[in-house]
């Protein structure tokens, strides 16, 4: 009986188990999550945090209202978490332990953000490490509003049709109609035009941030203004931005629990994550690889790239229509999009993208065999290699018998080599003449 | 010796002019026909030359015809090898006709043959 | 050092001592063999003196290869050595002119390095493996002493032996010849200039005896002097031009046709055979000259021919026709030529030479380089001594005795002396001509003064007035004479020990106490990339340093002394003149990991970059004129400052920022004084460097390395990055609205 009850125990670990494998980071799961009990209580995002349990993530959290916490993101050099999620935090004490240059350091090593900014409060190393991204969210003067909306519970509420942004974030292309809920005190933010910004979803257009007073600017102005944006780095770590803190709380939880399961998934690396598995290019005739025989004008050659994609449990091929290998010297000489080729004969969790057989300019040099694939929302990738391409030898011009003209030539210079030879024979045989005297003799020198 | 300097005198009629030519070339070619008649050497020499120049033309006209020059090393060489060697006949003829002092006949020809082969290696070389 | 000045000094004595024997013994046959074998002992001091003249640099430096197109030399010569000669001829040298590579093998000279790696391969298969970078130092120093010889066989050929010898003394020693061929100066011209002489030499044989084979060997020797020296064309025109010349004065004979028809049908073809140089024999109009005498050599034969049969007065009028005619044909064919561009046009360092302006004017590149730049004459007399005021008195010397082969010493000083007044570089080649007249002069004026065989008839008859005068007279000339030679070598030896022997890769300098100290920035540096960069990491620098970075760093560069591509140079011209974030976007798209930059400022160099910096401008100014200004870089006085006054966009430019990066920190009160330019450089003056690190600078501050800092992870800007991280941690976020472009 009592074994029955492991059993079956151990079986719902088990199921549990296979359910949320699907949800995993392709990076890691170590997760803190600063907070600051003056500002919100935690306990209204038990269901956010459930979530997150149920996506696996080790979470640590930590309460900042207590001024003798300490916070390590790093242990010496190495990085103690790989995902952190930001309350909005009050007061200065923390902007030193806190400050943007931390979590900017935190970011370029790879550590996946989620920051969250409200207008009731201004942390300020939050809002300077969004601005070094090139987000700048309403100050705390400021917060969203739409006059147009239902205005009984203040509440903003967004649908998904008019607001989302990017579509490989975002899965749920069905629910279109779906709207997500983001409470009475919201900020929206400016973007830049980085690339590596992507906006997620943007206000209304008839919702402006405004603050008390009367004379100040609107900071945004219609679908000017962001309220989810997301970042990835030249790393590839992700940071992800959230105006409002109740979009997350369990009020709301369950309205917006399919845009939060895929911003999560997005933001600590669960899904959109590509990598090279394997780039080659060789001679099409002869397979043979660039070190083998290096590559010279008007060779034939194929250049292949293996691409990978992370499910949320393994890695499976990455099917895409729009890649391009790109042939370059300071400017590109080829711009070939690559056809896939099926899962790649090496490595059968990637798909074989091939340009197909291509001739290499008519021009020496040092060439750059570049992959650029940078598409937002996806891993970046930038794959390159620099080869010299030189030119033909003496030897591998055409010989002049190889040209019909040229046999003209080489019978007039093969008539006149035995000709001389004859005539070197006669010229030895024919006796001297007798009579030299009478032509030189009129001569006056 | 030296006509080059000389001073232009009278400005002679076009017929005049003509007259001359004619004198001029008549003299020469018989002057030139007793030459060789007396000299077999000569005679062969100048059968080659002529040959060679027949050669070169021919060379010319070919690309002339085609309108392509494309191997063009390939033409140089066929062409240079006929003009070198009808230079190299020349300068034999002129040391046979009027020898040079320290040079004799037979050290001309054994020089001619040396600097002939020279250039009809190149030639072949320039061809590959 | 005193040992070698001394070595120096003896072949002259033995000349002189010489000239003694051999006019006073004229008419004795039993002592030929004493003229012979103190021929030999006279050579054989000489080509001691020649070769150990050239050891100083290796003396007071070391073995080492000198300047910078040695050092490519030096890298070629070991491609070769290390790789067949298949592969050297079609070298691909993928780590200069990045990105674009250079057929290395098809764009130089072989001759110097082919000539070396035989050598090495002979001395192996005798037994003995030297080091390939010994026989490239020695290389010149050997090949010295061979022109010495040759150049004693061109002058029998003019006048005697007695001349020869003086010749080749004078060539041994000459500094205007050791300037290019110290041991180190592993340069083209090292080899180049035996072979103009042999070249000259069978000429000059050939056109005396009008010996075909003769002409075969100033063909094959005109071939290998192709395969060599850039400066072939001199030969190409200078014969021609003989040639013309003596038809002209009517000296024609049929000697002349033989030897030039030989030598021109022999040596273009054989020319052709080197890649570099291809079809341009027919094609390019620097070669047309020598193609025009062939034909006219062709006419005048057979007017010559023709002449012979009829009347001269008949003659004259035919004569005439044909010539203009002919002139008109030939005028007009190579117009029609040069406008179809089958004939490639006159070559921009052809139309310098002419014109002295139109480098400066039309190609800076060319105008940059300092041995491109018109002569000074206090360098001729430094060059050649008292040899300079011979030379005029030798060339009437030659007028009065007018054979063929005078015209051509006289038509080569007459030429010569004309295009060394235009470029220092051509100096080389006035040089030998100077040697040979000087001697020819010298021993002229030896044959007579130092003649003292009146004494001894004249005593015998007893002493009169005159004869003693005659004797004093003589005696008189003779000794100031010999004092001058003696003066000669004394100034040979000190210019080239104090001018020549520099390797210019190391600097000599002198301490505060007076002993020499050696500044060894350079190699420093180029050991500094080598150790501490990537194999593959490319060096952008002036071009000037470019085979040095590639010969001694072994790292990729951007460009190098092989001028080639201007607009390469441009593209780092305008990256030096350009602000820091134009040029960090130009230099990434060339995929550039260090700049570098020669700094003279600390140690008083005033060879570096910013006083090259105005060529830079110039030549980037060539290709953008819309980007870079050569005006923005004066202040309004049009000076060229660098100091507070200096213009702003001097003080934005990277190669300012580059060059004064910390330099006013290392004077009290950041008062950096600059002392080429003798200008107070203060640290307001310089601002800081965003998109660079410095990452090396050497002993003296000469040579200055700087990285490309990596592009922000963040995809900032390198300078709002640089502000972040200057700005304090405690900086509240700002309630501004920020002014960004805004997404649309």
């Amino acid at each position: 009986m009592l074994g029955l009850r492991y059993i079956q125990c151990f079986l719902l670990l088990l199921c549990s188990i296979i359910v949320n494998v699907h949800a995993k980071s392709a990076i890691g799961s170590r997760t803190l999550i600063v907070f600051d009990d003056r500002v919100d209580d935690l306990s209204n995002y038990s269901n956010f945090f459930n979530l997150l349990k149920d996506h696996e993530f080790d979470i640590t959290t930590l309460e900042l209202s207590d001024k003798s916490t300490k916070i390590n993101l790093f242990e010496k050099d190495t990085r103690l978490y790989d995902n952190l999620i930001l309350f909005p935090v009050k007061g200065k004490l923390y902007s030193k332990q806190l400050a943007a240059k931390k979590l900017i350091h935190f970011n370029e090593d790879g550590g996946n953000i989620l920051a969250l900014t409200i207008p009731k409060v201004s942390s300020d190393p939050i809002h300077l490490y969004l601005n070094q991204l090139g987000i700048y969210p309403s100050p705390r003067t400021q917060s969203l509003k739409d006059l147009f909306q239902d205005s009984n519970n203040n509440n903003l509420q967004f649908t998904a049709k008019e607001s989302i942004e990017n579509k490989i974030i975002y899965s749920n292309e069905n629910a279109e109609d779906s709207i997500y809920n983001f409470g009475d005190s919201v900020s929206a933010a400016l973007l830049d035009n980085r690339e590596q910004i992507i906006p997620l979803l943007k206000a209304s257009r008839t919702s402006f941030t405004s603050g008390n007073k009367t004379r100040e600017i609107n900071w945004t102005d219609g679908t000017q203004g962001y309220l989810i944006a997301g970042f990835q780095n030249l790393v590839n770590a992700r940071s992800l931005w959230l105006g409002s803190v109740q979009f997350l709380s369990n009020e709301h939880f369950k309205q917006n629990l399919d845009l939060i399961n895929d911003l999560i998934q997005w933001n600590f690396q669960e899904k959109n994550i590509i990598k090279v598995t394997n780039v080659n290019h060789y001679h099409t005739e002869s397979n043979l690889s660039y070190d083998e025989l290096p590559y010279k004008v008007t060779d034939n050659i194929t250049y292949t790239i293996s691409l990978s994609q992370w499910d949320g449990s393994k890695w499976i091929p990455f099917i895409t229509d729009d890649l391009q290998f790109e042939l370059r010297q300071v400017d590109p000489y080829y711009r070939i999009t690559m056809k896939p080729q099926g899962v790649s004969p090496i490595d059968p969790q990637a798909e074989l993208y091939s340009t197909g057989d291509f001739k290499l300019p008519n021009r020496h040099g040092m060439f750059t065999f570049l992959t650029n694939y940078q598409r937002s929302g996806l891993s970046f990738i930038h794959q390159s290699d620099v080869k010299a391409i030189r030119h033909l030898a003496n030897d591998e011009y055409p010989r002049s018998f190889e040209i019909p003209n040229a046999w003209v030539y080489l019978a007039s210079i093969a008539t006149v080599i035995i000709s001389f030879i004859a005539f070197v024979l006669f010229f030895i045989a024919t006796p001297a003449s007798v009579s030299e005297g009478v032509t030189t003799a009129k001569k006056t020198n | 010796m030296a006509p080059v300097i000389q001073k232009k005198k009278s400005v002679a009629s076009k017929d005049d002019i003509q007259k001359d030519f004619m004198e001029a070339i008549n003299l020469s070619i018989s002057s030139y026909k007793s030459q060789v008649r007396n000299n077999k050497k000569l005679r062969l020499i100048d059968i080659f030359a002529t040959m060679l120049v027949v050669i070169g033309v021919f060379q010319t006209a070919f690309v002339g015809l085609i309108q392509d020059n494309y191997p063009f090393n390939a033409f140089l060489a066929g062409f240079i090898i006929c003009v070198g060697q009808f230079v190299l006949l020349m300068c034999l003829r002129l040391q046979l006709t009027h020898p040079f002092e320290g040079i004799s006949k037979s050290k001309a020809f054994g020089e001619f043959v040396v600097a002939s082969l020279i250039l009809h290696f190149t030639c072949l070389h320039f061809i590959n | 050092m005193s040992e070698i000045a001394e070595k120096i000094v003896v072949p002259d004595t033995a000349v002189t001592a010489n000239e003694n024997d051999t006019t006073t013994q004229k008419d004795g046959n039993c002592v030929s063999w004493i003229q012979s074998s103190l021929k030999t002992l006279i050579f054989i001091a000489i080509i001691i003196a020649s070769i150990s003249s050239r050891l100083f640099a290796v003396i007071r430096f070391e073995s080492i290869i000198h300047e910078f197109d040695p050092w490519f030399n030096y890298r070629a010569t070991q491609y070769l050595v290390n790789n067949s000669f298949k592969d050297f001829l079609n070298w691909f040298d993928e780590r200069t002119w990045y990105p674009l590579g250079r057929v290395t093998g098809g764009t130089l000279y072989p001759g110097l390095m082919t000539t070396s790696a035989f050598i090495w391969h002979a001395l192996r298969k005798i037994g003995l493996p030297v080091d390939i970078r010994n026989i490239c130092v020695l290389f010149a120093p050997a090949f010295s002493a061979i022109t010495a010889y040759v150049t004693y066989k061109l002058t029998c050929e003019l006048k005697d032996e007695k001349a020869g010898l003086l010749a080749a003394a004078f060539i041994g020693i000459v500094p205007g010849y050791i300037s290019r061929s110290v041991a180190g100066s592993y340069d083209n011209e090292a080899i180049a200039i035996t072979l103009l002489m042999a070249t000259f030499m069978f000429w000059i044989k050939g056109l005396k005896q009008g010996s075909i084979l003769n002409s075969s060997f100033a063909a094959l020797c005109y071939f290998y002097m192709v395969s060599a020296w850039g400066g072939y064309v001199f030969i190409t025109n200078l014969i021609p031009f003989h040639v013309f010349c003596l038809i002209l004065m009517g000296r024609y004979t049929s000697k002349i046709y033989v030897a030039y028809n030989t030598w021109f049908v022999i040596g273009t073809i054989a020319s052709m055979q080197i890649p570099f140089v291809g079809f341009l024999p027919i094609k390019s109009n620097d070669h047309m000259a020598a193609l025009g005498v062939f034909c006219l050599l062709q006419i005048v034969a057979l007017g010559d021919f023709i002449k012979a049969k009829i009347s001269e007065k008949k003659f004259k009028v035919i004569m005439w026709v044909s010539i203009i005619l002919i002139m008109i044909g030939g005028i007009a064919g190579l117009f029609l030529l040069t406008y179809l561009g089958l004939i490639a046009p006159w070559t921009g360092r052809f139309y310098s030479l002419w014109d002295t302006n139109y480098a400066r004017i039309h190609i800076p590149i060319i105008a940059s380089v300092s041995e491109h730049q018109p002569i000074t004459w206090p360098a001729f007399f430094l060059d050649t001594h008292f040899l300079i005021w011979l030379f005029p008195a030798a060339v009437f010397l030659m007028f009065m005795d007018l054979k063929n082969e005078h015209v051509f010493i006289i038509v080569y000083s007459v030429l010569c002396s004309y295009f060394a007044g235009v470029m220092v570089r051509l100096m080389l080649t006035l040089t030998p001509v100077i040697c040979i007249a000087g001697a020819v002069a010298l021993s002229k004026l030896f044959d007579i003064y130092l003649d003292f065989s009146p004494i001894f008839s004249t005593k015998k008859t007893g002493t009169t007035k005159s004869s003693v005068m005659t004797v004093l007279t003589r005696a008189l000339v003779s000794a100031s004479f010999i004092y001058y030679l003696y003066l000669f070598v004394h100034h040979c030896t000190w210019v080239t020990q104090s001018a020549y022997s520099s390797p210019s890769v190391v600097l000599p300098s002198q301490n505060r106490d007076g002993s020499m100290a050696i500044i060894d920035d350079y190699r420093e540096a180029y050991y500094w990339l080598r150790m501490n960069t990537d194999y593959d990491a490319k060096i952008a620098s002036w071009w000037d340093y470019g085979y040095q970075i590639g010969g001694m760093a072994d790292r990729t560069t951007l460009v190098d002394n092989n001028t080639w591509n201007n607009t390469h140079i441009a593209i780092v011209g305008k990256a030096m003149a350009s602000p820091e974030e134009v040029s960090y976007e130009l230099l990434k798209e060339h995929d550039v990991d260090y700049v570098l930059v020669i700094f003279g400022g600390v140690l008083g160099f005033g060879g570096d970059d910013i006083n090259k910096f105005l060529w830079m401008i110039r030549i980037a100014e060539g290709i953008w004129p819309e980007e870079v200004k050569e005006r923005d870089f004066f202040v309004n006085q049009g000076e060229f400052r660098v100091d507070s006054q200096a213009s702003q966009t001097m003080k934005k430019s990277l190669m300012y920022k580059m060059s004064y990066h910390g330099f006013p920190d290392l004077f009290p009160n950041g008062q950096g004084q600059d002392r080429v330019r003798q200008q107070v450089v203060t640290a307001a003056d310089v601002e800081d460097l965003d998109y660079f690190d410095e990452v090396f600078s050497s002993e003296n501050w000469l040579v200055r390395i700087y990285k490309l800092k990596d592009l922000d992870i963040e995809g900032r800007d390198l300078s709002d990055f640089a502000e972040f991280e200057k700005s304090k941690n405690t900086k509240r976020s700002s309630n501004k609205r920020p002014e960004i472009d805004l997404r649309v």
